[in-house]
């Protein structure tokens, strides 16, 4: 599992200040292979969290011929959402709970995993996000870099097919975030068979640095107006001559496409 | 140690109380309009020990603690009620405003002539104005709800009931412990008012049968049980809220 395929959604949200409503997509249709790791670049609100939360069945399109994966739509099987992890922006623990327990309700509400293996799996990916020692801390007790961790462990616990990320470092202090990039990256590369993560963020050296395929939005209503494969093998740095050039064609297409300068 | 610091001024500030009191009683030398504390206290022991102060203590209680059962269920359930329909929210609002500004002796009068003289109208009076501050600090505590938390859940495909249990239940207990202990205080003062106007019994009855006789010293005394039981149930609440709240 892992083939995401968007035919043709259309999405749009009523505009309290229009009789025109907010379009969000309109005829969209993309497809994401399995085992990438893509990135979905684009302006601020061109509709990137909204495509994550479509496939993760959180938002239901307006009309769409077919929300997919691996073939199955998941509107009719929506037991397919159970297999993806999501890491939102922010950490989004339970403050209440200890990082322990905010893994537990991760796994206890996809229920893919069994239980007798939940301690065994919290154990491993506590201990590969460097968390072991902190996983009865309360949120609270703990710096904003370890709660996102934990937060990634919640989502990769469950080994889930797809990983869907929503700026998951956008909040943290760069020196942290270049950390838990290369982390990922080296999670997600040594795995004989990789999952598919989709990851969006409007940082174009962390696409650059990370991913195997970007693709790029339009702002609303959105469109694709770029994608491309980088084969730069991992780990790179944003000192990499080849990194820095595909840095360089991104900031390109988003200045001549998604008419945004940056 | 900051907590010893903090009981320790807290009871230096209630003898520092005190000593005024004995101060401004010898001062004015008059026992029946200010007695002295020592007297008060001596008449305080003797309602406890005697036993005489149990009957209408408990009558009081059970009067408050029944009325604010009421109360708050019906408070927290109109809150829970418009965080998850806010329309009920935009058609009761007013109604609810008005209910909390009305003054509560008006309440109180209005209950005692419109439903007569009984347990029951001590325990709706009270419902009655509890329901109305608790539901709109409910309400209100809503608003500071982390609805990102809420879409967390619905990702994770969180059950209905683990929803509740694990994400809303453990965010509402804070500030229910807080309209509970704002909620319990004037619920005590409620069922008190009730009694000082209409009751043969309770403890503002026994405040009203002492200001009839001019009895200040049992006054005061009948005023301390009082404050002592209300003291030992925001204690009570307190430490339920360490307890309860530990992140």
């Amino acid at each position: 599992m892992g083939e995401i395929e968007l035919r043709n959604v259309s999405l749009s949200f009523p505009n309290p200040k229009s009789p025109e409503p907010n379009v969000v997509y309109e005829n969209f249709s993309i497809k994401i292979e399995k085992g990438s790791f893509t990135f979905l670049l684009g302006p601020s609100g061109c509709g990137k969290s909204t495509f994550l939360n479509i496939i993760n069945g959180l938002l239901t399109p307006t009309s769409a011929d077919a929300v997919l994966v691996d073939g199955q739509d998941i509107r009719r099987h929506p037991e397919l959402t159970r297999r993806m992890g999501y890491v939102f922006q922010g950490p989004r623990l339970l403050p209440w709970k200890t990082l322990r327990e905010n893994v537990e309700f991760g796994l206890k509400g996809l229920g893919v995993q069994p239980k007798e293996r939940w301690p065994e799996l919290i154990e491993k990916y506590f201990a590969m996000a460097g968390l072991s020692k902190f996983m009865d801390h309360y949120p609270s007790q703990v710096s904003g870099g370890m709660q996102q961790r934990a937060a990634i462990v919640r989502a990769w616990v469950n080994e889930p097919e797809i990983l869907l990320m929503d700026e998951p470092f956008s909040h943290l202090d760069e020196i942290t975030a270049a950390e838990l990039r290369s982390e990922l990256v080296s999670l997600w590369a040594r795995e004989e068979e990789r999952r598919t993560i989709v990851f969006v963020t409007h940082n174009i050296s962390e696409a650059a640095q990370m991913a195997s395929d970007v693709v790029v939005l339009t702002p609303t209503p959105s469109q694709i107006c770029y994608r491309r494969t980088i084969d730069i093998p991992w780990p790179r740095t944003s000192t990499d001559d080849a990194v820095f050039e595909i840095e360089k064609e991104l900031r390109h297409v988003f200045a001549e496409r998604a008419g945004v300068r940056v | 140690m900051v907590a010893l610091k903090e009981r320790s001024l807290q009871l230096l500030s209630l003898v520092v109380a005190v000593l005024i009191w004995e101060i401004v009683a010898r001062a004015v030398d008059l026992s029946s309009a200010i007695p002295s504390p020592l007297v008060v206290f001596e008449s305080l022991w003797n309602l406890v020990t005697s036993g005489k102060a149990w009957g209408p203590l408990t009558a009081t209680i059970a009067r408050t603690l029944m009325g604010f059962l009421l109360g708050f269920v019906a408070g927290v359930a109109y809150g829970v009620t418009v965080y998850a329909k806010p329309i009920v929210g935009d058609y009761s609002r007013g109604i609810f405003n008005t209910a909390m500004f009305a003054p509560t002796l008006i309440i109180i009068f209005l209950g005692l002539v419109m439903f007569g003289l009984s347990n029951l109208t001590v325990v709706l009076i009270v419902g009655f104005v509890i329901s109305t501050d608790v539901g709109v600090y409910m309400r209100d505590a809503f608003q500071n709800f982390d609805e990102e938390l809420a879409a967390m859940a619905r990702s994770y495909k969180a059950k209905f009931i683990q929803r509740v249990r694990d994400v809303y239940f453990p965010f509402l207990v804070p500030p229910m412990l807080a309209a509970g202990r704002i909620g319990f205080s004037l619920a005590w003062k409620v069922a008190f008012l009730c009694e000082v106007f209409g009751f043969p019994n309770g403890l503002g009855w026994e405040v009203r049968a002492s200001y009839r006789i001019y009895d200040m010293t049992g006054l005061l005394a009948w005023l301390l049980v009082f404050i002592i039981t209300l003291l030992v149930v925001e204690q009570v609440i307190r430490a339920s809220e360490k307890a309860l709240v530990r992140w």
